[in-house]
């Protein structure tokens, strides 16, 4: 009899331990908010154009976050997905919508048209349209990111969307016949007079490896070409740099952009809840002055029925 | 504040990869007369079979690949993958342990990762240690040298290193070496000569700038600061001398031709450093106190998985810190 007493006590007491134990983990290191879907935000391109069937970026990285597809964002294009599948570790699927809906455009108001219902203003995401009641309005085209959110609510259909200026696209050299595979000999390494080392550059620049291209200086090169002369390969490394160097730009932009963007989204959505509220307020300082004046109705009838009462003969 | 001081390219010098692939086969020329001239023509045996195995198969995989074999052969890497391993294998070995080596070679260490320059590993030093892992007793089975009575059979097919880890029993080096007089001087009987040929090669090659100096420095250097260390007054507990450390087994072949295989190898003057010296310590400690009498290639293999954090950590900077 005693072990087996002596057995449940101590597995009622590691049972009890245990449970404090991990009462107070989940209370003291609760997760309040998912740091996955800030990471899955700032890649999405914050155009916020509901393409994707979600009300905007942030929405959308919440069901990404639970499982949603990742390839339903046509203005982020197919760069976004290989990111996101590079950061959620999945498979890059191709873009769901077609190529032609991810070129980005540009909104554009046939102004003499416009009369002036505000409607477009208030469906813009990122407040990229001015203008007033029974007053013209018109598009701030760097603002604009193109989501036709402003489309559907015109009454009067003079909202058209031009391709924004084409992005300059570089294109590689062709491979020359005499360029060789690059054996790592390290003769540019000797060569380069600012200290790089381009045999790792060109290594991560074929791989489109920018971030470790940065690591390793590659916008210190001059370009100077100096590498290229002592190649025993023959490879056009400046070329490849140079590559690199635009893709890094452009994606640098992109990135800034999207920032800007979000900050005017975030700043629309602070400005329409501090509407919201004060309407709020007024509504219920309204309510609150219809009740003081019921008690004033009461008051006022009952002076009356005293008024009766001291003189009953009076109508 | 130091600025780097650069050389000035010279056109007229400038190599290109497939002569210096070239450079590389005429500098291993000296040590293959010297291993031919005490071992038999079976190494010349192994570099005809083994060259025509790696030129079939990699061309194989090119065509596999979608892309121009003409081209590719011609870098002549294959053939210099070929050599190297040929001249690592025991001369005779059997044709099935040519083939199964360059299928490593070639196929799996290089064209499976993308080819030459995006290889990871040794090609050759891939295959040496598959087969000296698969194949432990054809790979070990080196023919008596010439000059030495064959008449300790025991020793047949023993290579001085060989000797030293496993037949000494607790003997001075001393009387080891008194006991075991056809071992020759160094390192024993035509390996010290078969090292000195590639040593002689990889002079040419340091001459001609094909291979920097950094490496096999490095890596001899190291091995012979450890020998020196451990060498104990030549105890029973010694290690064994310098010189039979740098004249025996694979070592010359190793630095000047293995270890400074540019691909693999680490390419910042300091990393190179390194990475020899690295590849000098694991040799080393692979031969006094590892399970294999020669450890060349786990050494590079070793030196290879480093190279690329070396690489990162040595980093040239243009302006040095005032």
């Amino acid at each position: 009899m005693t072990p087996i007493l002596t057995t449940v006590f101590a597995l009622l007491i590691i049972t009890v331990v245990a449970g404090v134990l991990l009462g107070y983990a989940a209370n003291k290191f609760r997760i309040t908010a998912n740091p996955l879907i800030d990471q899955i935000n700032t890649l999405l391109p914050q155009t916020q154009c509901a393409q994707c069937g979600y009300p905007g970026c942030k929405p959308y990285a919440e069901a990404i976050s639970t499982g949603t597809a990742i390839n339903l964002c046509p203005p982020g294009g197919q760069d976004t997905v290989i990111q996101l599948a590079n950061l959620l570790d999945l498979e890059p699927a191709p873009l769901a919508a077609d190529e032609a809906k991810a070129q980005p455009k540009i909104a554009r108001i046939r102004e003499d048209e416009c009369i002036g219902c505000t409607f477009c203003i208030q469906a813009c995401p990122v407040d990229a349209i001015v203008g007033a009641a029974q007053q013209m309005h018109s598009v701030i085209v760097s603002e604009c990111t193109g989501c036709e959110l402003c489309e559907a609510p015109c009454p009067v259909d003079c909202i058209d969307f031009i391709e924004a200026d084409p992005e300059p696209v570089p294109a590689l050299p062709e491979k020359s016949l005499s360029e060789q595979a690059c054996i790592r000999c390290g003769l540019c390494v000797d060569a380069c007079p600012v200290a790089l080392l381009p045999q790792q550059l060109y290594w991560f620049a074929q791989g489109n490896a920018y971030d470790k291209a940065l690591q390793y200086r590659l916008m210190d090169c001059i370009e100077c070409g100096l590498c290229h002369a002592v190649c025993p390969s023959h490879i056009p490394l400046v070329q490849y740099y140079k590559m690199a160097k635009l893709a890094i730009r452009e994606q640098d932009d992109k990135q800034q952009k999207a920032q800007a963007v979000k900050q005017r989204f975030d700043y629309r959505e602070q400005r329409l809840a501090s509407e919201k509220a004060r309407q709020e307020q007024r509504r219920q300082a309204r309510a609150e002055l219809a009740q003081t004046s019921t008690k004033q109705d009461d008051l006022i009838q009952a002076a009356l029925q005293r008024a009766k009462a001291k003189h009953p003969g009076s109508s | 504040m130091a600025v780097k001081k650069i050389k000035l390219p010279d056109k007229h010098q400038v190599l290109s990869t497939p002569q210096i692939m070239l450079w590389v086969l005429v500098a291993c020329i000296p040590g293959l007369i010297a291993l031919c001239f005490f071992f038999g023509i079976g190494s010349l045996i192994n570099i005809a079979w083994l060259c025509l195995c790696a030129v079939l198969l990699e061309a194989l995989v090119l065509i596999c690949r979608k892309r121009r074999p003409g081209f590719y052969l011609k870098d002549y890497s294959a053939v210099v993958t070929a050599v190297l391993l040929a001249l690592c294998i025991p001369p005779g070995s059997p044709w099935w342990l040519g083939i199964t080596g360059m299928f490593f070679a070639i196929v799996i260490a290089k064209q499976l990762y993308g080819g030459l320059g995006q290889n990871l590993f040794n090609p050759a030093m891939v295959a040496y240690a598959v087969l000296l892992i698969a194949f432990p007793l054809q790979m070990s089975s080196w023919a008596i040298p010439a000059g030495i009575e064959p008449n300790a059979d025991a020793y047949t097919g023993a290579t001085a290193l060989d000797m030293f880890r496993n037949e000494r029993g607790g003997m001075l080096v001393s009387e080891f070496w008194a006991q075991n007089t056809f071992f020759g001087t160094l390192s024993g009987t035509g390996w010290e000569w078969v090292n000195a040929g590639y040593l002689a090669g990889g002079l040419v090659l340091l001459y001609k700038r094909i291979i920097a100096w950094h490496i096999p420095a490095a890596m001899l250097g190291c091995m012979t600061l450890l020998a020196a260390i451990f060498y104990d007054g030549g105890s029973s507990a010694s290690g064994g001398s310098p010189l039979m450390h740098l004249f025996g087994g694979g070592t010359m072949l190793g630095a000047f031709f293995i270890a400074t295989d540019p691909v693999t190898a680490s390419t910042t003057p300091k990393g190179r450093i390194i990475y020899g010296a690295l590849i000098g310590l694991v040799t080393y400690i692979i031969r006094v106190w590892g399970a294999y009498p020669d450890g060349i290639a786990f050494a590079v293999l070793l030196g290879n998985f480093c190279a690329p954090l070396i690489d990162f950590y040595t980093q040239p900077r243009p302006v040095k810190d005032v």
